[in-house]
């Protein structure tokens, strides 16, 4: 990996000193942030926020070089750390060569950021948006790390409409690797939680860990369309996406059968078909005004195989989880915005209730999480940012179980969430 | 679900801002068979959304720095067309492009002297400056709506 981000740097920074007259041949950026978390009772992600805590940051440096207004080349390098998530291990974020035939067709390859939504391409760049963490009706974070980026072909263009505006459309495909996926991580976690109760041994508490997991994208592909009306500052866009993965990997179980400690471990193979994952969208952006709001709905199927328990066992799933936010951000001053939001998130958006968890023995509160947030942004000089919000919570679909200190009966289906952070960047 | 439309109508009710005798002028090299430029397309070429003239010749526009009167006076009159009529809104579009790996933004000169030898010296560039700048090599091309 390493040795790769060295080729990318030094062959643009080989070819920007054979052009230093022109401009601007290349050009560097990035950031570097800090932030900190407190929640009320749950824990969010893999960070333990119920006690508070920092171990959120982000950092990224972008380097691209444009030899004409046709072709550009870049690539971002990035690292973050959550939790036990990140670690700030380096990865490519971006890496591509996009040139730009004309204004209605341009092509990229490479390692490209996923276009779902209006947002998806900023959810890595806390400084690229008003409010900390995005809204999780339609952004929701314990899925982040899926909705990154793609390695393939980008097709993409904007058609002059005459009196009815523009339209822009992109059309992609390829494969991501979700290896070290944490979101993949949950699923097989929880998938295997899920299978506790068949297993004659098991009684009482048991902790799952899973490892060596593989998870290579068979195919993926998607595209979106976003209509610029004549109307000053509105755009409304429409995304979607397909995709097919197949999950392998350990699942170690430990726990104890009456007095006895009891280990054991399976294989675990997960096949999942994404049939749609679509947002729908709106912005309008006026006089420092921005408003915008994001309808989410996915279809995907899972089917599990579990082997190595001295009997297969084999579970299907069926889900349908939705969302939907609207959000409005004023810049008060030129250094001072203020933003609010109010969001949705369904674990089965035909479930909006969760009677479904009730009926598994699950509080109801796991099936949505509906919240209020409040926030502000402050931009002390140029190149440094301040942001912080307050967040009044209800509900827990977002909250990962696998990951709570003390399982499912310490949720709290009313909560609060703080968060501040922090952002260098040039 | 109510509550999203009424928001999103409502806003789209407000009257847009901005005067036609903002203190600048927008300006292409001598030789350019440009006499006059369409706001949504100046609009669309200082975004980046177009590389190109109608005519088909690439165009490499040229920004003002974000601190300067200019480049705030030419962004209420002219990228307001796209909703971005504040520096600061220009800035964040730049910084989704930048850390997305979409695009990247103009050059920056920092004075109109130095946008006018620019302007002067680069096929297709188009760069504004204050209304008072001494035009050498460059004319000053009308923005029609």
């Amino acid at each position: 990996m390493m040795r790769r981000i060295a080729f990318v740097v030094s062959a643009l920074a080989c070819a920007a000193a054979g052009r230093a007259e022109d401009q601007p041949a290349l050009s560097f950026h990035g950031f570097a942030s800090q932030a900190f978390e407190k929640t009320s009772d749950n824990r969010v992600g893999t960070a333990p926020t119920e006690k508070g805590t920092f171990a959120l940051s982000e950092a990224a440096l972008s380097l691209t070089w444009q030899p004409s207004s046709r072709l550009r080349i870049g690539a971002q390098l990035f690292g973050n750390d959550f939790g036990s998530e990140g670690n700030n291990r380096v990865t490519i974020d971006w890496a591509l060569g996009d040139y730009r035939w004309r204004d209605w067709l341009g092509l990229r390859a490479g390692r490209i950021k996923l276009p779902n939504g209006l947002y998806s391409i900023v959810v890595d760049a806390d400084v690229a948006r008003p409010e900390v963490l995005q809204p999780q009706g339609a952004y929701n974070s314990a899925n982040r790390d899926l909705a990154v980026a793609f390695d393939g072909l980008d097709a993409y263009g904007i058609v002059g409409l005459g009196k009815a505006g523009d339209l822009e459309y992109e059309a992609w495909g390829g494969t991501a690797d979700l290896d070290r996926t944490i979101a993949i991580r949950h699923i097989f976690t929880e998938s295997a939680i899920s299978i506790l109760p068949a297993l004659p041994i098991t009684q009482g508490d048991y902790s799952v860990n899973t490892e060596g997991i593989e998870a290579p994208t068979n195919w993926l592909f998607g595209g979106a369309l976003e209509w610029r009306p004549p109307v000053t500052g509105l755009r409304l866009r429409a995304s979607a996406e397909r995709g097919d993965v197949d999950v392998d990997g350990t699942t170690l179980f430990s726990g104890f059968a009456g007095q006895f400690p009891v280990v054991f471990q399976s294989r675990n193979q997960t096949h999942v078909d994404s049939k749609v994952l679509s947002v729908l969208s709106a912005e309008f952006q006026r006089n420092g005004l921005r408003l915008s709001s994001e309808y989410y709905f996915q279809n995907f199927d899972t089917r599990s195989t579990i082997n190595g328990l001295g009997f297969p066992i084999a579970a299907a799933t069926t889900n349908h989880p939705g969302g939907w936010y609207v959000q409005a951000a004023y810049t008060l001053t030129p250094r001072f915005q203020a933003d609010a939001y109010y969001s949705a998130l369904y674990t089965d958006r035909t479930d909006k209730d969760g009677a479904a968890f009730v009926a598994r023995g699950l509080p109801a509160h796991r099936g949505y999480q509906k919240e209020l947030v409040a926030g502000a942004r402050f931009d002390v000089l140029p190149n440094w940012l301040v942001k912080a919000e307050v967040h009044d919570v209800h509900g827990t679909a977002g909250a990962v179980l696998s990951e709570q200190p003390h399982g499912v009966a310490g949720l709290k289906k009313d909560w609060w969430q703080f968060v501040a952070r922090t952002t260098f960047h040039f | 679900m109510k509550v999203m439309l009424a928001l999103l109508l409502g806003a789209t009710l407000l009257p847009p801002t901005g005067s036609s005798d903002d203190p600048y002028r927008v300006i292409v090299s001598s030789t350019s068979p440009l006499t006059a430029v369409s706001r949504r397309d100046l609009a669309k070429i200082f975004l980046r959304k177009s590389t190109r003239w109608q005519d088909g010749r690439e165009a490499q526009p040229v920004d003002q720095s974000a601190r300067s009167e200019v480049r705030a006076a030419f962004t209420r009159d002219v990228l307001k067309v796209e909703g971005l009529n504040q520096i600061s809104s220009v800035e964040y579009y730049w910084r989704q492009q930048i850390y997305s790996g979409r695009n990247t933004p103009p050059p920056v000169k920092q004075s109109d002297t130095e946008v006018v030898s620019y302007v002067a010296s680069t096929s297709g560039a188009v760069g504004y400056v204050s209304a008072q700048t001494p035009l050498e090599g460059v004319k000053s091309v009308p923005v029609q709506d």
